[in-house]
């Protein structure tokens, strides 16, 4: 009976084992399972026969050969390799868009830019022209291109995530409801293991792993949970949390996973990593967004820096430049760039814009605009790429407003309920590589050429050469900044250069040829410095002009000759004794202001104090003198006796005199005598106007004894007066000062000369500039005028040429091809790394797969010995079967 | 160590994989040519060789700007010589005609062939490119460089300099204004220029502009005077008159003077016509200068040469005359020293030009190009170790225990 037995309990055995081994060939080839092992254990002996006698064999369990840590580090393994691989997958095709032969930006760039260079040689030629805005189209082709191609690689990674997201929850859902079977059948049993169902499970995690970094923890021995992001609970026991892809709610364009806690959705997408779906945020986050913020920034910078030189120029037809591309700040765009945030409070109601201000400082980067606290709100912008805040402070309560930033742009809160809690999102170069179009439809609008042009008059006596002249900063060339170019086809004024003396000219205006005025502000004793370039005109855009006002101040003193008249200055009326002229001025490259103050002398000439004002830094003063009179003579001979600053004008030793004395003879004499020294007199046949260029006083005395032959001033420094000299009378003519301060230079007075009324400043701002050099002569003029009929003009055509090399981006430290070949070498350095981080990753994955495959994985060879070794023992329990049989057999036989 | 059987196939396929992909690749950079083709090749290089092309791409277009700066320069220079041999003529005329064995029968004669160079002279400086641009015209390139108004020439154009890009940094004078060449030439006697005022309301012109009493006009020199046209009512009977007024200081040194279109204006010594009645306030200008362009010479010389009958007069008119044709040819001679030495700059930059593109290309070359023997004996490499892989792989997975179970 005990053979019998043990022969059974041996076939039991062998056939489990065969089973085993057959179930292990049958599962070679599937994913995850671990190679089984059936544990064979003696039976219990039986005590008898003078000893234990052996009874048998049976299975004690079927045992998985597997090593939880080679599992965990699989896990870790297999999330690193498919981040990695993800993210180079996706830098892979960025990498082959920015620089390919037909994506890139380059090629575009160059032919562009030769174009330019072309029509700058025949600036009349269609063709040429033709071509340039043939090649402006496919420059912004390739910016549409470029940036759709990022844009669809937004669009595939926000799918991608949208499906990780949905299979991770499956995922989820399957690893629960193993958990739940693998401890209701180990309820059966708790020594033995279901193998199959923990293969399944571990199976499952290792797929999960592929998706996603996680944790676990295992909890009664065979039950495991999972976690996400930081401890975020997957799954717990038989339950799952739903994992959902949701919007982002400031960005639509952005897919965030969310987990479902009861029902309570939160955005847990920063705390992931790893995985597929860490290799997808970090490429959004790290690459995709800052290089679809910089190719915008560079499509800006193209379209702003084009549209501003060319608005600069004038075309075929003589009419201002349009804007090259379209315009960057348009209404549309504008209110584009801001979103508001689906979770702000009611009513919708918000209108809000941003309006780009500076390219430089633009950085590509996204930003957040919080508001928050009641009554008066605070508002805080945050840089979305390195999460610092950029600017923060008080809103007002009243709409429309500007918030300024230091970022390149302006947010404008124009209307509607701003509250507590708003939050909008700020894309300033959202879709500007997309839009961006030509918007110059006829070859012949290309400006080409500059509204301007200067021309030296033929009766010059002197060397001087003057320049062509130009814009002088682009982007202003409109009506509402530049007065000169409100009139479309004109230079308003057109200006007159003449030049008082060898060093020093007046810049008037030109608007009747026949009489050109002063302007308003005046321009006038300007310096020059002879046989040198000089810039004729205001260079600063912040100069300003500020002026001692006219006859007031230096006034026409009169008294008895010898009596110590003076130029009336400190003014006799008022309390002023002296004057205390101060100049701030700021220095541009530190920051650091400097003050200066001159004080004016009692009975100093404009002269003077201009010389001294003139040692102030950041001022430039000049001073002028003029005074016109009416000579009344009624004919008496030799009564009307005149001396001029000290040179009596009607000594008969100078020449005869006509009777009555004409102001021609006294203009002559003025000019005969006073020749070289700034004092100049002209006489239009009844009036005798005498000026001193430089300021000084003029005397005028009066040394006859009739009072019906008189000097009579009418008009002192451009004011109409009327005082009367004779009989031994004199009167001083002081001049008026004109000062034009630098940039970045104020001045500010004690009160006297400049505040008499309260001093203007105005802007003697032009907008352009000419030079001369050479050396020209007195009277020399030289006129600048609207460059009518100008077709062979190509100066515009060469500045926009020369954008190709100007430095825009980054402040001023990049131009466009330099700003786009770094963005090419970034990728390109991202991608190299990426996929020498992945082919790491990928052999150290292999490895431990091939050491999990070496413990767990099924060996055919072993197999089919093992096939062998229990099919042998199977038979050899069978014999024993059969000796039992045939020993039982025997036994009957003996009976028999 | 124990091998499972999946082992044996994934590392077998593994290999496979490997080698394949490394064999694609280097099959790709044979068939491009190329040794960088994604900037992930060489991160570094790939921006070198976009800043290269972008300088190629430039070099290309400077050399083109050259060829046509040299081609505008050229033909520039050829009318400046056709100008000089007319002049040259004019000269060798006037010469003839100080001979005092000729009779003023003969110089009338002489006169005509003047008159004939004279066309010539005007044809010359409105030469046009090949576009139909007048290229003596500075920027007005569709307006003519010289036109006549009566006996006056004028110069119609503006002082506009053209310039191209023909290097980095280095810009190249296209053109040559008239105004330079041939209208801002000094003369021996004071001279005046007229023109039109430009707030004038009709579109009369103003012509001849000549001084006839040069003393009396010396006299007055340097002022300049406008002819103001006043109201048809300020004289009696009703009709056109002006008034003139020195622009210096604005006198008015006659007033209301009646206009009668066929006497000329004489104005301290200078005479001038207009080519109809203006408008009340329209006004003309007469601006004295010691210039006098080119075409306006020769024609006063023309006219002037048959009309004396005092040898001292005409032999001092010829002296003047020849001073004159040679301030203009000084004058063209400088012009033409310009744009001689403009060529050879443009020869040098041609030069540097070609030879910075070669460096350019040899760089480029370095960077991207593709050393064939290397690509191919590294091919033949990979292509064996991909053999290696497939065979090895087909003879161990042929090992199974299996097959000996029969």
């Amino acid at each position: 009976m005990g053979l019998l037995n043990i022969g059974v309990t041996g076939l039991l055995a062998s056939q489990t084992a065969i089973n085993t081994t057959g179930h292990n060939i049958a599962n070679a080839n599937v994913q995850g399972y671990s190679r089984q092992e059936v544990v064979l254990e003696t039976n219990a002996p039986k005590f008898g026969n003078g000893g234990f006698v052996g009874n048998g064999v049976e299975v004690e369990t079927i045992r998985r050969i597997t090593n939880e840590f080679i599992t965990q580090q699989l896990r870790i393994d297999t999330a690193n390799f498919a981040e990695l691989d993800a993210f180079a997958a996706q830098i892979g095709q960025l990498d082959s868009v920015i620089a390919g032969a037909n994506t890139g930006l380059t090629a575009a760039l160059d032919s562009f830019f030769s174009s330019l260079q072309a029509v700058a040689d025949s600036p009349t030629s269609l063709p040429a022209r033709q071509l340039v805005l043939s090649e402006a189209e496919r420059l912004a082709q390739r910016f549409n291109v470029l940036q759709a191609g990022i844009s669809g690689q937004t669009d595939s990674v926000n799918s991608q995530i949208r499906s990780i997201g949905s299979q991770v929850d499956e995922l989820a859902v399957s690893i629960a409801k193993l958990n739940g079977d693998i401890s209701a059948a180990q309820s059966f049993s708790s020594s033995d293991q279901v193998n199959d169902l923990l293969d399944r499970r571990e199976e499952a995690l290792r797929q999960l792993s592929e998706l996603v970094s996680f944790s676990t923890s295992v909890q009664d021995g065979n039950v495991i949970n999972v976690f996400v992001g930081g401890g975020q609970p997957l799954v717990l026991g038989s339950n799952s949390n739903r994992v959902v892809a949701i919007d982002n709610p400031l960005d639509p364009n952005r897919t965030e996973l969310a987990i479902d806690v009861n029902n309570n959705l939160q955005i847990v997408t920063d705390s992931f990593s790893g995985g597929s779906l860490g290799g997808l945020l970090r490429y959004r986050n790290e690459v995709l967004d800052s290089a679809k913020g910089n190719v915008g920034v560079l499509a800006l910078a193209v379209t702003d820096m084009f549209n501003a030189q060319h608005r600069a120029g004038i075309d075929l037809n003589g009419q201002q430049g349009i804007d090259f591309f379209t315009p960057v700040n348009t209404d549309a765009l504008m209110r584009e760039r801001i979103k508001a945030s689906s979770n702000n409070g009611f009513p919708n109601d918000r209108v809000a814009s941003v309006s780009i201000d500076d390219i430089g400082q633009l950085t590509g980067s996204e930003y957040r605009l919080n508001l928050g606290g009641s009554g008066v709100l605070n508002y805080t912008l945050v840089r979305t790429s390195d999460q610092t805040v950029v600017s923060s402070g008080l809103l007002s309560n009243s709409f429309p407003q500007t918030l300024m930033t230091d970022q390149g742009f302006s947010i404008d809160l124009n209307a509607g309920s701003f509250q507590n809690g708003d939050s909008f999102l700020i894309n300033p170069t959202l879709s500007a590589a997309e839009s961006m179009a030509v918007n110059i439809q006829d070859a012949a609008s290309l400006a080409l050429g500059s509204p301007i042009i200067a021309d030296a008059s033929l009766g010059n006596s002197g060397t001087g050469v003057i320049s062509q002249g130009g814009i002088i900063r682009v982007g202003e060339v409109d009506s509402q900044s530049l007065p000169a170019f409100a009139n479309s086809g004109q230079l308003s004024p057109p200006l007159l250069i003449r030049f008082t003396s060898t060093s020093t000219y007046d810049v008037l205006d030109n608007s009747d040829p026949l009489n050109p005025q002063q302007l308003s502000p005046p321009l006038r004793n300007q310096t020059f410095a002879p046989n040198q370039s000089n810039n004729l005109l205001p260079q600063d855009f912040s100069a300003t002009y500020i002026s001692t006002t006219a006859a007031h101040v230096f006034d026409a003193q009169i008294g008895i000759i010898g009596s110590g008249v003076s130029n009336g200055y400190p003014d006799p009326n008022p309390l002023v004794t002296s004057e205390t002229i101060t100049v701030n001025t700021v220095n541009a490259a530190t920051g650091s202001t400097s003050v200066a103050s001159v004080n004016l002398l009692a009975d100093e000439s404009a002269a003077t104090a201009a010389a001294r004002i003139n040692t102030l830094n950041g001022v430039t003063a000049t001073a002028n003198t003029q005074a016109t009179l009416n000579i009344v003579d009624d004919g008496d001979p030799g009564l009307l006796r005149i001396r001029f600053n000290g040179v009596t004008l009607t000594d008969p030793a100078l020449g005869a005199l006509p009777n009555p004395l004409t102001s021609d003879i006294l203009a002559e004499r003025i000019n005969q005598v006073f020749s070289g020294s700034g004092i100049s007199a002209s006489s239009d046949g009844t009036l005798l106007t005498v000026r001193s260029v430089n300021g000084a006083d003029l005397r005028f005395e009066e040394f006859g004894t009739d009072a019906n032959d008189r000097l009579e001033i009418v008009n002192i420094n451009g004011a109409p007066t009327n005082i009367f000299v004779f009989n031994n009378q004199e009167a001083v003519v002081g001049g008026t000062i004109d000062v034009i301060t630098d940039a970045g230079s104020t001045i500010s007075t004690s009160g006297g000369l400049f505040t008499n009324p309260a001093p203007q400043p105005l802007s003697v701002y032009l907008g352009y500039q000419v030079s001369l050099a050479g050396a020209p002569d007195t009277g020399d003029t030289f006129s600048i005028g609207f460059n009518a009929s100008g077709a062979g003009d190509n100066r515009n055509a060469l500045a926009l040429a020369s954008l190709q090399t100007a430095d825009i981006l980054d402040n001023g430290s990049l131009s466009i091809a330099q700003g786009y070949s770094q963005l090419v070498s970034q990728v390109g350095a991202q991608t190299g790394a990426a996929n020498i981080d992945r082919e790491a990753v990928q052999s150290l994955l292999f490895q431990t797969t091939a050491r999990r495959d070496s413990v767990a994985g099924v060996n055919l060879d072993e197999e089919a010995a093992r096939l062998i070794q229990f099919q042998q023992a199977y038979t050899a329990s069978a014999q024993i079967i059969t000796v039992a049989r045939e020993i039982f057999d025997t036994l009957l036989g003996a009976f028999r | 160590m124990r091998l499972s059987s999946s082992q044996i196939y994934t590392t077998g396929l593994r290999g496979i994989t490997n080698a394949s992909s490394e064999v694609a690749r280097t099959q790709e950079q044979i068939a491009s040519g190329q040794r960088v083709l994604k900037p992930s090749d060489d991160p570094v290089a790939s921006t070198r060789i976009l800043a290269l092309e972008s300088e190629l791409t430039s070099s290309k277009q400077y050399q083109r700007n050259i060829d046509n700066v040299e081609g505008r320069l050229q033909r520039t220079e050829t009318q400046i010589d056709n100008i000089e041999g007319v002049i040259d003529r004019v000269r060798e005329l006037v010469i003839q005609a100080g001979s005092g064995a000729l009779t003023n029968q003969d110089r009338r004669q002489i006169t005509v062939e003047i008159n004939q160079r004279l066309e010539e002279l005007v044809d010359l400086t409105n030469a046009r490119d090949e576009n139909g641009n007048y290229i003596f015209s500075g920027f007005k390139t569709d307006t003519e460089a010289f036109s006549a108004v009566g006996e006056n020439y004028a110069f119609q154009g503006d002082e506009g300099v053209r310039f191209e890009q023909i290097a980095n940094g280095l810009k190249i004078a296209s053109n040559e204004s008239g105004k330079a060449l041939f209208a801002d030439i000094a003369t021996v006697n004071n001279n005046v220029v007229v023109s039109a005022g430009t707030n004038n309301s009709s579109d009369v012109q103003i012509g001849r502009g000549l001084v006839v009493d040069q003393s009396a006009f010396d006299a007055v020199f340097p002022e300049d005077y406008a002819i103001i046209f006043n109201d048809t009512s300020n004289v009696v009977p009703v009709g056109p008159n002006y008034s003139v007024k020195r622009l210096s200081d604005g006198q008015l040194i006659s007033t209301n003077i009646p206009f009668d279109l066929a006497t000329p204006i004489n104005i301290n010594g200078v005479e001038v016509t207009l080519s109809d009645i203006p408008n009340p306030t329209d006004a003309f200008i007469i601006e004295s200068t010691h210039k006098e362009n080119m075409l306006n010479t020769v024609q006063r010389i023309g006219a002037g040469l048959a009309s004396f009958t005092d040898p001292t007069e005409r032999s001092a008119f010829i002296g003047d005359a020849l001073n004159n044709l040679s301030n203009i040819q000084d004058n063209l001679l400088s012009g033409r020293g310009r744009i001689g030495a403009r060529l050879n700059t443009l020869e040098s930059t041609r030069a540097s030009q070609q030879s910075l593109d070669l460096i350019s290309t040899g760089v480029l070359d370095e960077l991207r190009g593709l050393d064939y023997a290397e690509a191919v004996s590294r091919l033949s490499f990979q292509s064996f170790v991909l053999e290696a892989a497939q065979q090895s792989f087909v003879k161990v997975s042929n090992l199974s225990l299996f097959n000996f179970l029969r």
